[in-house]
């Protein structure tokens, strides 16, 4: 497996090096540090939208440039961003970067980059710069979870299914989007578990408000993840292996010819696991290795357009496909193992981008378009069941391993998306933003071992169900007193219309159709105290739309429930962010506040049957807390940690009146070292370590009486004044590695060892995750 | 400020160390089995997370939901004893299964022994037990000992498979039944669609006659009276049969797959091995003479005690959670059926195993209506047709059972 995929990376970097070469140029000049030249540095004409990355001898050279003044941008990974004015014609010139204070720091603070302009926004939001963790085998999960206030849960190893909690909110109340987009339309192809961090620029986690740009009917925030802006000629790769015979593998290869306009490229990037790790089930409690459970996963997109004309700053057309084979070991708790059954998925997606900025940039648009098919296939036939030390036990009633009917399934989910946004300066202070989300959803399939309607005896899945909703945002952003004060207010209308074929009680056909709107509202706003201060408050009443399988079930025993409402919730966040001279240490305090009603939960009904209903409701606060502090120029440490205390009220019901909300983490908590030196071992190199320390603090998993909780000051020791088996215990987890560059900046080994004393590390409803694993990667850029 | 930041990390590193240094204490009691407790089991929602609570004595008065030597279980949907042994069909996690408990001498619940993916089940003494895994096969029963909750074989009833009738074919799915050393096991067909849950294919009740001691098949036993063909219902902590003190075997066939219009207790007579066809407790004759469902009874001194509704149950169960049911006794001579007073009228009761249950010589009345505030039991009182509350438990759930163990 290892080397076939280091055959592949290495054939393709061969041929499309030969894309790459250098441009004659007007600008040019060198960029260095107090050690010399300085390669792999961005250099970036905003004005002209034209960019490239420094060479080996850290030189760089814009041609065709006309006379004028321009301002360039120098950023690279562990500098301080240089913003520079120069004349064109001009000398040539050396610019000399300054190594940054805040080089490994998770959360950017790199001068004035889209990245720290996303963090300092009176919108909350955790920025995650993956770049400066691009060298490391880590995941985005394992970055998500060193942030305040966020908690990642996988039920498993790679390729399992991830959710994130944010301010209490998860599942469906948080929305994802890739680059501004509501992402559904990628299906289980490309999401923050599955992206290697290469692959991206940053991560921004919204805490509540979501900005005009990113629409979606999000509860209670939003996660988008911002893929990686290559500028010039580029070829990056890189290739990990891991235990339980894990190999990972990332390609971005980009042509950039501004002379003529055009660009080109190609990334992609490959997930394997055998996820073979071991595991001690509660049924058995035996350490026993997982034996269904491989995942592979293939992703690739292939992109050409143009830049920079006349009528078009950038026309951008891909078409990206994925495809996923998956063993499914256990379901949705880890009770049952399953031997043979396995899942596919697959599609083609083609993607159009267009942006253009009119009017001197006062005027910027930008369109999204997709329209593509989801294809996923289920096999569940093994005649039998299997037991945890992978016997298999033949049955002579049950076709299947997770169901007793078994699944020959095959479903197409069928997309159209469009995302219009328009921002307009009104004046020098105030810019006026409006966003357009559509998307249909159409749904239809087979099974032939599945249910069918009776009476006319058909395939539920072969009725068409479909799914449209469209969000439709507006947003005033307004400075004052000469921008210390910005404020966001942003107001939302969303809808949604569904028609499929629903079952009632006895399971005959009912046509249904149904439609429902709501309004949002939200003001953020931002006082910058100093240069290095500022505090933010902001508000939002959100919604989010029940969802096509929410109102119609399943035609079975999970049936329909049209009188679903949406879910509403209230929600503010107040904070404040300073640093000391040199951000020497920086500290962010954030408060926040929710009230949700009517959230959506699958319940009994009646006898025979289970249906979603408008059941809870939740109120509560949560305080978060981040740090970062330069102990030696080489030595620095971070750590933050969230309370939440979100608890179910209106409950109608003594027994879970101001209880927890269940199965959520309610105290977690990270330190961080970091070090690096160059000249290391040789007059060259440098390296970099780190280690990392995360602790969740034990939660319930079904609800404990409020009297029942433990009476430790806010519950952080002891335990449930009941036996309460029901809990994922208290988990610490020690990560450390290091990265070394033998050469320079285009070529590094990254070193890892994840969950160093192989603690049980459990996730959602106790699904063991995997134990200690040993990591390399090796990273090289041209 | 600096002071300030400097507190402010130390104190982080410090709050994140100390947690992460916390270990679990020892927990668990002493195991002492032999002592006489009274159980019963709560949830917070209907089938939702509940407590097991013990008590040393018969409750009375107001009764906490749950005290700090209570169990919490993920599902609560009802629990059978033995004995001291408490049963249920799922584990404390809420994994589907056969779970024992043994009540500690200090009130706690101990778990002793899971048995994966049995449903059904039977336990007939210390060392005999039945159950159905439907993924060891539909036309199987599976043997277990109860004492150490390993099972210890299988009886195959593959000879009785009749593919013509039906696409699926279940035994031992809703009803698993003892008496007098044999074991009745319900015989059903149905779509495989249902999958033994409704749409019942035959035209009469059907079951299995095994014999204990050899665990062998003696014969199929049918009930033919054209009108009720299922017996029981699979998924529930209530067994739907018991025995009465003539040593009969009541089975009761809820009617809740034909719309509530055919609900029947039929019986197999003590001595007998065969149903009693000139026998049988209609609910179309008694009390108000509703479309109703019989889910339990009991059967003592020439009387039987059971629960009708007062209006149509709705077809489609929406009225099943509504407090319309009232408790009846019916004279098994004379078929006159008597509504028993003191008690307001209470909802359906689904899986309670203990809504009518004796104990040390006395009948107990389950009632929840929490439009009054109740939900608790009642006895039955010396005139035999009024009742009055023994205990209430002061929550806003639902009671799932209640029941005194011993050895």
């Amino acid at each position: 497996m290892k080397r076939s995929y280091l055959s592949v990376l290495f054939i393709l970097s061969l041929a499309l090096t030969q894309f790459c070469w250098a441009q004659p140029g007007s600008i040019s000049g060198s960029v260095v540090d107090d050690n010399g030249p300085v390669p792999y540095v961005s250099v970036f004409i905003k004005s002209a939208n034209k960019g490239m990355i420094t060479d080996e001898k850290g030189l760089f050279a814009f041609h065709d440039m006309p006379d004028g003044t321009y301002e360039l941008t120098f950023s690279g990974v562990g500098y301080e961003t240089q913003v520079l004015t120069i004349q064109v014609p001009g000398n040539s010139l050396k610019v000399h970067l300054m190594i940054s204070q805040q080089q490994l720091s998770e959360v950017t603070v790199e001068g004035k980059s889209d990245t720290r302009l996303v963090m300092e926004s009176p919108i909350k939001s955790a920025v995650i710069n993956a770049q400066v963790f691009a060298r490391t085998p880590s995941t985005m999960i394992e970055l998500m979870n060193r942030s305040a206030g966020v908690r990642v849960r996988q039920t498993g190893g790679l390729g399992s299914n991830a959710g994130i909690i944010v301010n209490g909110f998860q599942d469906r109340a948080i929305r994802y989007f890739k680059d501004g987009v509501p992402m559904d339309y990628l299906g289980a192809g490309y999401n923050f578990s599955l992206v290697p961090v290469n692959q991206l620029e940053r991560m921004e986690v919204y805490k509540g408000v979501l900005p005009v740009t990113l629409g979606a009917d999000a509860l209670g925030g939003g996660i988008n993840m911002v893929s990686r802006k290559v500028v010039g000629n580029a070829i990056e790769a890189s290739y990990e292996i891991a235990s339980f015979n894990t190999h990972r593998a990332n390609l971005n290869v980009q042509r950039a010819d501004t002379a003529h306009h055009f660009f080109a490229g190609v990334e992609g990037f490959v997930n394997y696991s055998d996820n073979d790790y071991y595991v001690t089930p509660e049924l058995i409690q035996e350490r026993v290795k997982l034996f269904h459970n491989r995942f592979k996963h293939y992703y690739g997109e292939v992109y050409g357009g143009v830049a920079n004309t006349r009528w078009a700053d950038e026309l951008r057309i891909g078409v990206a496909g994925y495809w996923i084979d998956r063993q499914n070991q256990y379901g949705a708790r880890m009770t049952q193992p399953f031997g043979q059954y396995a899942s596919k998925q697959y599609s083609v997606i083609p993607t159009l981008r267009y942006k253009k900025t009119l009017f001197d940039g006062r005027l910027t648009l930008d369109q999204f378009l997709e329209a593509n098919t989801i294809t996923t296939s289920q096999v569940d036939t093994a005649h039998g069941s299997y037991d945890w030390y992978g016997d298999y036990h033949p049955s002579s009633s049950y076709i299947g391993e997770a169901s007793l009917r078994g699944s020959l399934s095959e479903i197409d989910f069928s997309y159209l998306t469009s995302r219009t946004y328009a921002s307009f300066e009104l004046t020098p202070t105030q810019k006026l933003e409006i966003n357009f989300v559509y998307a249909a959803n159409k749904r239809v399939g087979k099974d032939p071992l599945g249910l069918t309607f009776v009476g006319s005896g058909r395939d539920i899945l072969s009725v068409p169900a479909y799914y449209d909703k469209s969000v439709s945002s507006a947003g005033l952003e307004s400075r004052f007193l000469d921008s210390k004060i910005t404020n966001n207010l942003i107001v939302k209308y969303f809808g949604f219309t569904i028609n499929a074929t629903d079952g009632d009680w006895q399971g005959a056909e009912q046509e249904r159709a149904t439609m429902e709107s709501r309004w949002g509202v939200a003001d953020a706003l931002k006082y910058s105290i100093s240069t290095r201060s500022f505090v933010r408050a902001s508000a939002e009443f959100a919604t989010r739309l029940p969802e096509q399988d929410e109102l119609f079930g399943d035609g079975n025993l999970h049936v329909s429930n049209f009188a679903l409402l949406p879910e509403t919730s209230f929600n503010v966040n107040a904070g404040i962010y300073t640093s000391t001279k040199n951000e020497k240490l920086t500290v962010e305090m954030n408060a926040f506040y929710r009230k949700t009603h009517d959230l959506i939960l699958n319940v009994p009904y009646n006898f025979l049957f289970n249906q979603n209903q408008n059941i809870s409701n939740v109120r509560g606060i949560g305080f978060e807390m981040d740090a970062n502090y330069t102990v030696l120029p080489w030595l620095k440490a971070n750590g933050n940690f969230t309370y939440q205390d979100f608890r179910l009220f209106d409950t109608g019901n003594d027994l879970k009146e101001d209880s927890r909300l269940q199965n959520t983490p309610y105290f977690f908590s990270n330190l961080g070292l970091r070090a690096s030196t160059n000249h290391f071992l040789t007059g060259k190199d440098r390296i970099e370590g780190y280690w990392f320390f995360s602790f969740v603090r034990e939660y319930y998993l079904s609800s404990i009486p409020k009297d029942f909780e433990p009476d430790s000051f806010l519950g952080l020791w002891g335990h449930a004044k009941v036996d309460a088996p029901n809990i994922v215990p208290d988990q610490s987890v020690h990560t450390a590695g290091f990265t070394y560059f033998p050469f320079d900046l285009h070529f590094s080994v990254g070193m890892q060892v994840k969950n160093i004393f192989d603690a049980r590390v459990y996730d959602n409803f106790r699904i063991q995750n995997p134990g200690r694993s040993f990591h390399l990667k090796l990273t090289y850029n041209l | 400020m600096n002071k300030l930041f400097s507190i402010l990390r130390y104190a982080l590193f410090a709050s994140a160390l100390v947690l992460a240094s916390c270990s679990d204490d020892d927990e668990g009691g002493s195991g002492a089995e032999g002592e006489t407790k009274y159980v019963f089991l709560n949830a917070a929602e209907k089938w939702d997370e509940g407590y097991f609570t013990t008590f040393d004595d018969f409750p009375s008065g107001i009764v906490p939901p749950l005290e700090s030597s209570s169990l919490q279980v993920n599902s609560s949907f009802g629990f059978r004893t033995y004995k001291n042994w408490i049963f249920t069909r799922t584990n404390a996690a809420g994994d589907e299964g056969l779970q024992k408990f043994t009540v500690n001498a200090d009130g706690t619940l101990k778990a002793e022994g899971f048995i994966i993916d049995a449903a059904q089940f039977l336990v007939v003494n210390e060392t005999t037990g039945f159950y159905s895994d439907e993924k060891r096969g539909a036309m199987k029963i599976q043997t277990f000992d109860p004492s150490t909750m390993s099972r210890t074989g299988e009886i195959d009833l593959s000879e009785l498979r009749d593919e013509t009738i039906s696409e699926y074919q279940v035994v031992g799915k809703h009803t698993l039944a003892a008496k007098e050393g044999k074991l009745y096991a319900g015989i059903n067909y149905t779509p495989l669609n249902t999958a033994g849950y409704g749409g019942d294919l035959i035209d009469h009740v059907e079951f299995a006659v095994i014999d204990i001691a050899t665990k062998k098949l003696d014969k199929v036993i049918k009930y033919d009276d054209g009108v009720i063909n299922s017996i029981g219902w699979g998924s529930s902590g209530n067994k739907m049969w018991s025995v009465g003190d003539d040593g009969a075997l009541y089975f009761y066939s809820t009617g809740l797959t034909n719309g509530f219009s055919k609900s029947k207790v039929i019986r197999i007579k003590a001595g007998a091995t065969t149903f009693d066809e000139a026998w049988t407790v209609d609910a179309a004759n008694i009390g108000l003479k509703k479309n109703t469902s019989i889910a339990m009874a009991l059967v003592k001194k020439g009387k039987m005690y059971l629960e009708l509704a007062s209006e149509d149950l709705d077809p489609a169960f929406a009225n099943l959670q509504s407090f319309i049911f009232d408790y009846y006794v019916v004279d098994l001579a004379s078929g006159t059926a008597t509504r028993i007073s003191g008690m307001p009228k209470h909802h359906y009761a689904y899986a309670n195993e203990q809504a009518i249950t004796e104990i040390d010589g006395d009948v107990y009345f389950w009632v929840r209506n929490i439009d009054e505030g109740i939900d608790g039991y009642y006895k039955l009182g010396s005139d035999g047709v009024s009742a009055t509350q023994s205990f209430n438990v002061d929550h806003d759930g639902f009671t799932w059972g209640f029941a005194k163990v011993a050895p």
